[in-house]
């Protein structure tokens, strides 16, 4: 437990931290917002093959 | 070419180039900051620290645009490539899976550690962190180009017709052929060139401005070094890749030297018009005497390879792949009601399936791929790369004579380094991918085949709103780094 309490405080500490880090955190959030709640769910549906027929 | 299949391999073509912009610069930079922070736990110089930081926060501006962005064309191959998909995703998808479980959590944890454990854990814990980032983005790499390798050069595998699927039968055969070898070491080392290349012409911008001298100085020495290891063993691995595709993927070679008839002599051209006797069949067979198939012998004329191997003509290859196509549609029909029918298709299909993916060829002239856009890639490629390894030579011998600091056409010609070291690595992929034309997976399906039913209007959405995307990430990486460069104080 406290192994994991201190894993926790690890990344608590280096997030709180963070400076320049902060901006990159914004970008991979907006990043993966926009690949998979617009990009996959919307514009890339997987298609049905039709090599078999 | 129709335009469905136009616009879906323009679309891939984009994401791939787009991705290959922030992946090489990954792999090497990683290394020469892992070689930095390494000088710093041996000699305990607080220098080293600081350099190793700051090359740390460009590393990982580029992680962080670039992370994710090849996920696109994974998500392409589900839409605009379902037919490939299907057919060869149980073998396809393996090493994908690999890198998505393995390789990807391995760097997350350990670039972690990288960025929050300074000051939290030992130098040497922090240190092995920063070179398992490293080794975790190339294990990343290493899985991604086993499942490009295997396209273009397939192995391990058995066709069930009864799926319309290909299972995989060895996964070390398709893990550890030759080809994935040889791509891995050529594609990764070619990283190694980009980050160090990256780190001569940040260093060098700031002996042009007089600032940051020493942590410029030395950094340029440690990655000039790092450059120069990755240049010798890409140029190997080139040389090994040569070998390899004239014999796997002759067609390209051929394309890559605008080789119309093959010859026991044959050339290497310089440019058109200027050619080295003998140097081409040297690079493809390691004899200056050896066979090359020029693009008439792959198409019309078949030939003895230097393998002493007879190699069906295009136009007979396609003839038995029609077979093999009439035969499999045949069984296909059959398989439920007439067993003994389905039986005799069967065996027709197996006795024609060597070529079964030649079979949706309209003629032999659409095996030969697009001549210009290979052979003036392949030489560009040779050019800016050779460029590149001269830049790293001069970084050396300039230190050597402790004028590094002075000259400024060295630092100017690194400047022009950076751009040339990228469109080494476009012009490189361009190469493997349109050289390997019209092939999906060599031999076994073109890409017409691999095609999903779409409207064409649909993938050119999709390619406008990923290029728009795309652009912005690139332009937000661009203006985070140059600002996280012109505001550094070493």
């Amino acid at each position: 437990m406290n192994l994991l309490r201190r894993i926790f405080y690890f990344y608590l500490d280096g997030f709180r931290q963070m400076t320049w880090g902060r901006q990159l955190w914004i970008i991979i959030l907006i990043k993966l917002f926009v690949m998979f709640a617009i990009l996959r769910l919307f514009f890339f549906q997987p298609v049905a093959p039709t090599i078999a027929q | 070419m129709n335009e469905l299949l136009f616009l879906s391999r323009f679309q891939f073509a984009l994401t791939a180039c787009y991705h290959w912009l922030f992946v090489p610069l990954t792999l090497g930079l990683g290394i020469v900051m892992s070689v930095m922070e390494t000088l710093y736990v041996r000699s305990g110089d607080d220098f080293w620290k600081r350099t190793a930081q700051f090359w740390q926060k460009l590393f990982g501006i580029n992680f962080a645009v670039g992370v994710a962005t090849g996920i696109i064309l994974e998500f392409e191959f589900g839409t605009n490539w379902s037919n490939y998909s299907w057919f060869v995703g149980d073998i396809f998808g393996a090493p994908l899976a690999i890198e998505g479980i393995l390789a990807f959590f391995m760097e997350s944890t350990f670039i972690a550690l990288m960025f929050f454990g300074w000051g939290k854990i030992s130098r040497k814990a922090h240190c092995t962190s920063t070179w398992l980032t490293v080794i975790g983005a190339t294990i990343s790499a290493w899985w991604i180009l086993v499942a490009n390798s295997w396209m273009q050069n397939p192995v391990g595998m058995e066709f069930n017709p009864a799926t319309v699927r290909n299972e995989m039968l060895d996964f070390f055969a398709v893990a550890f052929s030759h080809t994935a070898i040889i791509k891995f070491a050529h594609t990764v080392l070619s990283g190694w060139m980009t980050g160090a290349a990256f780190v001569v012409a940040v260093s060098s911008w700031y002996l042009l401005r007089g600032r940051n001298l020493e942590m410029a100085k030395r950094s340029i020495k440690v990655a000039a070094i790092v450059g120069l290891i990755g240049s010798l063993g890409c140029m190997g691995a080139g040389d090994a890749s040569g070998v390899d595709i004239a014999r796997t993927q002759p067609m390209k070679l051929a394309a890559a030297e605008g080789l119309q008839k093959g010859s026991c002599e044959a050339p290497f051209s310089i440019v058109p018009g200027v050619e080295i006797p003998h140097m081409l069949s040297f690079l493809a067979t390691h004899d200056f005497n050896g066979f090359v198939p020029g693009i008439e012998d792959i198409t019309r004329l078949g030939y003895t390879s230097h393998q002493s191997e007879e190699v069906l003509s295009g136009e007979a290859k396609i003839a038995e792949g029609r077979l093999a196509l009439e035969a499999f549609k045949r069984y296909r029909q059959l398989r439920q009601s007439d067993p003994e029918g389905a039986a005799q298709a069967l065996a027709d299909f197996n006795a024609h399936k060597a070529y079964f993916g030649y079979g949706y060829l309209e003629n032999a002239d659409a095996l030969v791929p697009n001549v210009p856009i290979v052979y003036w890639s392949f030489r560009i490629m040779i050019a800016m790369g050779s460029f590149v390894v001269l830049i790293f030579l001069l970084a050396l011998w300039l230190d050597y004579k402790k004028r590094l600091e002075s000259s400024r056409l060295f630092h100017y010609g690194a400047l022009l380094a950076l751009p040339c070291v990228y469109l080494a690595g476009q012009c490189g992929w361009i190469v493997a991918e349109v050289g390997r034309q019209p092939w999906a997976i060599q031999g076994l399906l073109p890409v017409n085949a691999g095609l999903s039913s779409l409207a064409p209007t649909n993938v050119l959405a999709t390619t406008l709103i990923f290029a728009v995307i795309f652009t912005a990430l690139l332009a937000a990486e661009i203006r985070i780094m140059t600002r996280a460069i012109k505001d550094h104080q070493a």
